[in-house]
């Protein structure tokens, strides 16, 4: 990587690169009533699913005049340096690995970057993840609630979230979940 | 999630694209039709044409 030039917006360093950046990430998660037809979807504006083996494009809700991501706005598809920084996610299902290319903005914490698409995948149970962060999250089933909305949990919190009125339709085996998803967007499992 | 404030811009054009590829079958489809192996060319030799007997020729008739 060469620096080339100068961004005429922020005087920041505009550099040049040939590999994408490799950045962690989570994901919200959608499917049939069946574990079928599972869509990986932003934890915030689920509106637009990342579509299995086509690259993700980021595109601007906020300003239809400007390229994604803009440096004075907040667009792009975003990744973080650390998967700590995610465990403040609004209700993760997956957790990953993405890689980001095309046009990127490196922030303190993370990127937005122009076109990404997922390179490892792992279920994760979103209140272990809040708890105890990368020591512990594996789901044992995943709650299909209304509009599509796949869940995953451990026993234990299944359990809680039961006695808190959040029952799932449906309970399916993770592991069979966690390998269709990997299936579907023909990606390697999160190794932790 | 406040990813901290912007750093640098970076241009990555990759060579090949981190997406993979529709899922291939690992066996075909349907299989292979069964080809016999080509028979050995032994195609017979043209027979030389027998030599053709000389037509007896009748003798002409005396007379008239």
């Amino acid at each position: 990587m060469s620096s080339s030039g100068v961004s005429l917006a922020r005087g920041l360093a505009v550099e040049r690169a040939v590999e994408p950046l490799i950045a962690w990430r989570a994901w919200a998660l959608t499917g049939r009533r069946d574990g079928t037809g599972l869509l990986l979807r932003p934890v915030a504006g689920r509106s637009r699913p990342w579509k299995p083996l086509e690259a993700s494009e980021a595109a601007c809700k906020a300003a239809r005049f400007h390229v994604a991501p803009n440096i004075d706005c907040t667009c792009g598809l975003h990744g973080a340096h650390s998967p700590e920084i995610l465990r403040k996610a609004k209700t993760p299902a997956v957790l990953g690995r993405v890689a980001l290319w095309g046009r990127v903005i490196e922030h303190e914490h993370g990127y937005r970057a122009q076109f990404a698409y997922p390179q490892r995948l792992r279920l994760v149970c979103q209140f272990c993840f809040w708890h105890w962060g990368m020591v512990s999250f594996s789901p044992e089933v995943v709650g299909w609630f209304p509009h599509g909305e796949l869940v995953p949990l451990c026993s234990a919190h299944l359990e809680l979230a039961a006695r808190y009125g959040m029952t799932p339709r449906r309970s399916l085996p993770a592991d069979e979940i966690d390998q269709r998803l990997r299936d579907t967007y023909a990606v390697d499992p999160l190794a932790i | 999630m406040d990813i901290g404030r912007p750093q640098r811009i970076i241009e990555i054009e990759p060579v090949s694209l981190p997406v993979p590829g529709p899922a291939e079958p690992s066996f075909p489809a349907t299989p292979d039709p069964f080809i016999e192996p080509a028979a050995p060319d032994v195609r017979p030799e043209p027979a030389e044409p027998a030599p053709s007997e000389p037509t007896p020729v009748e003798p002409a008739a005396p007379g008239g």
